[in-house]
C-alpha cells in the first residue's frame, strides 16, 4: 500500500477523535508545535527518522520526551500509536493530510498563488473574493515569489492550475505557432 | 523569386497579432515515480480512464495514457521516450480520449500506432481523428455477412470462405506461412476497391520492410496502410497498434468514397484489417498490466485479456444498408508454440472469431503450401458469402478430401486395395495437388472455379501427379485464349451455367488430348 494512503488513514482517525472531543484546533496546534519542535531539535528529528530503534523502544523514548510537556493526552496517545506501528516518519504527511481534511470539513481551500512580483493587499483581497466566487468555498492564499513567471499570476487550487503568467502565454504561443503551419 | 525580409516580419507579426491571449486553466498532477515506461502521478483528481495526458512541459513534454486510476495515484503509460520525464514533473490533463488521425491520406503509407508517418514520405495532413477505442456497432446497425472477401487462395476460398465483415483467425506455429496468407489476400484486393490495413505488431523492422517491398512490387501499396509497431518499440505501441488499425479502418467503413458519412445513398467502403499478430499484443498488454501491478491470471496475463481481444474483434462488422453497407473484415493472426492451440490466448481468440485457418508445419514441410489443414479449419459464416459458382463446385471437394484423409491413414498399413479405394486415393492426391498454390499468386475466383471443377470432375485423375499443377496452369491459359467467354461468364453471372459446362467439357477434353500426347512423346511436335 502506498504511504500516502497510510498517512490518510491516520489523519482520518485523528480527526474523528478530535471531532468527538471537540478539540480540532488544539490537535492541529499540537501537530504544528510538534513539527516545530522536531525541526529545531536535530536529535529528535534523527530519532524520528531512524529505523534501527525498535518501535516499542522508540515509543517509550518519545513518551518520555512528551511527558513533561503541555501536549494533551489524546495527542500523546496518538503519537504513541503512530510510533508503535513504526509510522512516525510519516508524521509530516499525516499533518498535511490532517490539515487538508480539516479544511475540507470547514469548507476552506488553500490557493497557492505565485507571481513574479509581490502582490499588494488589495490585490490579494480581490483575488480571494474572485476565487471564493469561483470555487464556492472560503479561500486562503499561500503566496510565493517566482521570478521565472516574468509577469502575471499562477494559481493552483487542489489539482487545478490557472495559468495567467507571461511564461504560460509564451508556451501557448509557441505551441500554437508550431502547429498552425 | 526573392523573399524580402520585410515580408517575413510582416507574416510573423500578423501571426502573433492573431494570437488571442487566453488564460490557461488546466488540471494537473505531480509525478511521483517513473520507470519501465510507466509513470505514477499524484493529483489529477478528475482524470478519465484512457485519457491522454501531457507529462512535463515545453519541448521535453511527452504524451501519456491514464491507464490505472487508483485511490491516491494514477498509473500512466508513457507513449514515447521516458528519458525526459522525471520525478516532480507536472502532468497535465488534455480532456481528450486518445485518438488517432484517419483518412484517405493514409493510404499507401507506413505509420506508427500514433498515426505518425515512418516511411520518410513527408507529413500526413489529416483533418479527421477517430478514438482508438470505440464501442462496436450495435445489432441494428449490422447485417449478416453475404459478400465474399476473396483471398485468392484456392484452399481458402473454396473450403474456408471468408465474407466481408467476418473475423477469421489465421493460426499456426512459426514459419508456417501465416503472414503469406495475409499478404496474398492483400495483393488479391488490388482491383476490388477494398482498403487493406496491415498491422505489424512486435515484428522485426526488416520483416516489415520486406512486406512493404513485396506489396510495392505487386502494386498493392496503393490500397494499403501499414501500421508498424516493431519489436524495439515500447510496449504501449504494440498494445495500441491493433486499435489504431481498427480506428483507421472504421473511418473507411463509415464514410463513402467522397469522404462524407455513409448512408443509404452513399455506400461505405470495405476494409480488410490484418492484425499480425495478436499474441504479441497480448504479451505487450501483459507487460504493461504487470508493471502497473494489476493482478496476473493464467499464464500471467491479466484477467481482461479476453475482453481486450473481443473488444477489438467485435469492431469488425458488416453494416446495414441504412448505414451504407460498409464492412470491416478482420484477419487476426496468432502464433502458437509447438502446435499448442490449447494455450490461453489461442483458445480465447478461437472462441471470439467466426472461424479459423489452421496452418501446420508438417504440411508446410511436406510441400503443401499454403499449409492449410482443411480438416480442422472452419469458417462459420463465410459459406453464405460464397458465389454460387464456387458453392456448386466446392461442395464435393470437402467430402472427397475428408474421405481421402481417412483412407490415406488406413492405406499405409496394407497394399491390397480394391479399385474403388484406389480411385478415391488417386482423386484425393490430385485434389491436394490442385489446392497447392505459389506465394504472391492469388487467383481470380473464376479461375479457381474452373480448377476445382476440373479436379472434382475427374479430368486430372489420369494425369501423373507431378504434372497436375502444370496441367492446371496450361488449361487455364488455353481457356483464356480459346474460350474467354466462359471465364467472363462466370465472373459476371457468378454461376456456371449448363452451356458453360458443355463448352468447358469440350475444351478441357481437347486440351487434355494434346497434353497427354505431349507427355507420351516429350520430344514431339
Amino acid at each position: 500500500m502506498s504511504l500516502g494512503l497510510v498517512a490518510n488513514r491516520y489523519a482520518k482517525a485523528l480527526l474523528q477523535i478530535a471531532l468527538k472531543e471537540e478539540s480540532v484546533t488544539e490537535i492541529s496546534k499540537a501537530l504544528h508545535r510538534f513539527t516545530e519542535m522536531k525541526n529545531s531539535q536535530p536529535d529528535l528529528s534523527h530519532l524520528i527518522e531512524v529505523s534501527i530503534i525498535h518501535p516499542k523502544k522508540k515509543a517509550d523514548i518519545v513518551d518520555l520526551i512528551l511527558a513533561n510537556s503541555e501536549f494533551g493526552t489524546t495527542f500523546r496517545n496518538f503519537i504513541r500509536v503512530v510510533t508503535e506501528s513504526g509510522r512516525l516518519r510519516l508524521l509530516s504527511q499525516i499533518q498535511t493530510r490532517f490539515n487538508h481534511l480539516v479544511d475540507e470539513r470547514e469548507g476552506r481551500l488553500e490557493a497557492q498563488v505565485s507571481s513574479a512580483h509581490p502582490l499588494s493587499e488589495s490585490q490579494k483581497e480581490s483575488l480571494i473574493v474572485l476565487l471564493s466566487k469561483r470555487t464556492g468555498k472560503k479561500v486562503r492564499l499561500a503566496w510565493a515569489l517566482d521570478p521565472l513567471l516574468i509577469g502575471g499570476l499562477k494559481i493552483q487550487v487542489n489539482s487545478t492550475i490557472i495559468d495567467a503568467s507571461i511564461v504560460g502565454l509564451l508556451h501557448q504561443m509557441k505551441s500554437k505557432l508550431l502547429t498552425q503551419s | 523569386m526573392e523573399i524580402r525580409a520585410e515580408e517575413i516580419s510582416r507574416i510573423i507579426r500578423s501571426q502573433i497579432e492573431g494570437f488571442d491571449t487566453q488564460v490557461d486553466v488546466a488540471e494537473v498532477g505531480t509525478i511521483i515515480s517513473v520507470g519501465d515506461g510507466i509513470a505514477r502521478a499524484y493529483g489529477l483528481e478528475k482524470v478519465m480512464a484512457g485519457e491522454l495526458v501531457q507529462l512535463g512541459e515545453g519541448d521535453r513534454s511527452v504524451m501519456g495514457l491514464a491507464f490505472n486510476l487508483e485511490e491516491d495515484n494514477v498509473g500512466i503509460i508513457i507513449l514515447g521516450s521516458s528519458d525526459s520525464v522525471k520525478e516532480g514533473d507536472q502532468v497535465k490533463r488534455t480532456r481528450k480520449i486518445m485518438s488517432v488521425p484517419v483518412g484517405r491520406q493514409f493510404i499507401g503509407r507506413v505509420v506508427n500506432p500514433l498515426g505518425l508517418p515512418i516511411d520518410g514520405k513527408g507529413p500526413i495532413k489529416a483533418d479527421t481523428t477517430n478514438p482508438i477505442e470505440r464501442i462496436a456497432p450495435g445489432i441494428v446497425d449490422r447485417k449478416s455477412v453475404h459478400e465474399p472477401m476473396q483471398t485468392g487462395l484456392k484452399a481458402i476460398d473454396s473450403l474456408i470462405p471468408i465474407g466481408r465483415g467476418q473475423r477469421e483467425l489465421i493460426i499456426g506455429d512459426r514459419q508456417t506461412g501465416k503472414t503469406a496468407v495475409a499478404i496474398d489476400t492483400i495483393i488479391n484486393q488490388r482491383d476490388t476497391g477494398v482498403i487493406c490495413i496491415y498491422v505489424a505488431i512486435g515484428q522485426k523492422r526488416s520483416t516489415v520492410a520486406q512486406v512493404v517491398k513485396t506489396l510495392e512490387q505487386y502494386d498493392a501499396m496503393k490500397h494499403t496502410i501499414i501500421i508498424s509497431a516493431t519489436a524495439s518499440d515500447p510496449a504501449p505501441f504494440l498494445f495500441l497498434a491493433p486499435m489504431t488499425g481498427a480506428a483507421m479502418g472504421e473511418y473507411f467503413m463509415w464514410h463513402g468514397q467522397d469522404g462524407k458519412p455513409s448512408s443509404k445513398t452513399n455506400a461505405g467502403g470495405h476494409v480488410l484489417c490484418v492484425y499480425d499478430d495478436l499474441s504479441k499484443q497480448a504479451a505487450a498488454y501483459r507487460e504493461i498490466s504487470l508493471l502497473v501491478r494489476r493482478p496476473p491470471g493464467r499464464e500471467a496475463y491479466p484477467g481482461d485479456v479476453f475482453y481486450l481481444h473481443s473488444r477489438l474483434l467485435e469492431r469488425a462488422c458488416k453494416l446495414s444498408d441504412e448505414r451504407g453497407a460498409g464492412s470491416l473484415t478482420a484477419l487476426p493472426v496468432i502464433e502458437t508454440q509447438a502446435g499448442d492451440v490449447a494455450a490461453y490466448i489461442p483458445t480465447n481468440v478461437i472462441s471470439i472469431t467466426d472461424g479459423q485457418i489452421f496452418l501446420e508445419s508438417d504440411l508446410f514441410n511436406s510441400g503443401i503450401r499454403p499449409a492449410v489443414n482443411v480438416g480442422i479449419s472452419v469458417s462459420r459464416v463465410g459459406g453464405s458469402a460464397q458465389i454460387k459458382a464456387m458453392k456448386s463446385v466446392a461442395g464435393s471437394i470437402k467430402l472427397d478430401l475428408a474421405q481421402y484423409r481417412e483412407l490415406a491413414a488406413f492405406s499405409q498399413f496394407g497394399s491390397d486395395l480394391d479399385k474403388a479405394t484406389l480411385a478415391q486415393l488417386n482423386r484425393g492426391q490430385r485434389l491436394v495437388e490442385i489446392l497447392k498454390q505459389g506465394q504472391y499468386q492469388p487467383m481470380s475466383v473464376e479461375r479457381q472455379v474452373i480448377s476445382i471443377w476440373m479436379a472434382t470432375n475427374g479430368y486430372v485423375d489420369d494425369v501423373p501427379l507431378p504434372h497436375v499443377r502444370r496441367f492446371e496452369k496450361e488449361l487455364l491459359e488455353y481457356l483464356e485464349v480459346n474460350a474467354p467467354d466462359i471465364l467472363r461468364g462466370i465472373r459476371d453471372s457468378k454461376v456456371v451455367s449448363d452451356e458453360a459446362k458443355v463448352t468447358l467439357n469440350d475444351n478441357a477434353k481437347t486440351f487434355k488430348e494434346d497434353f497427354m500426347s505431349q507427355l507420351a512423346s516429350p520430344t514431339g511436335a
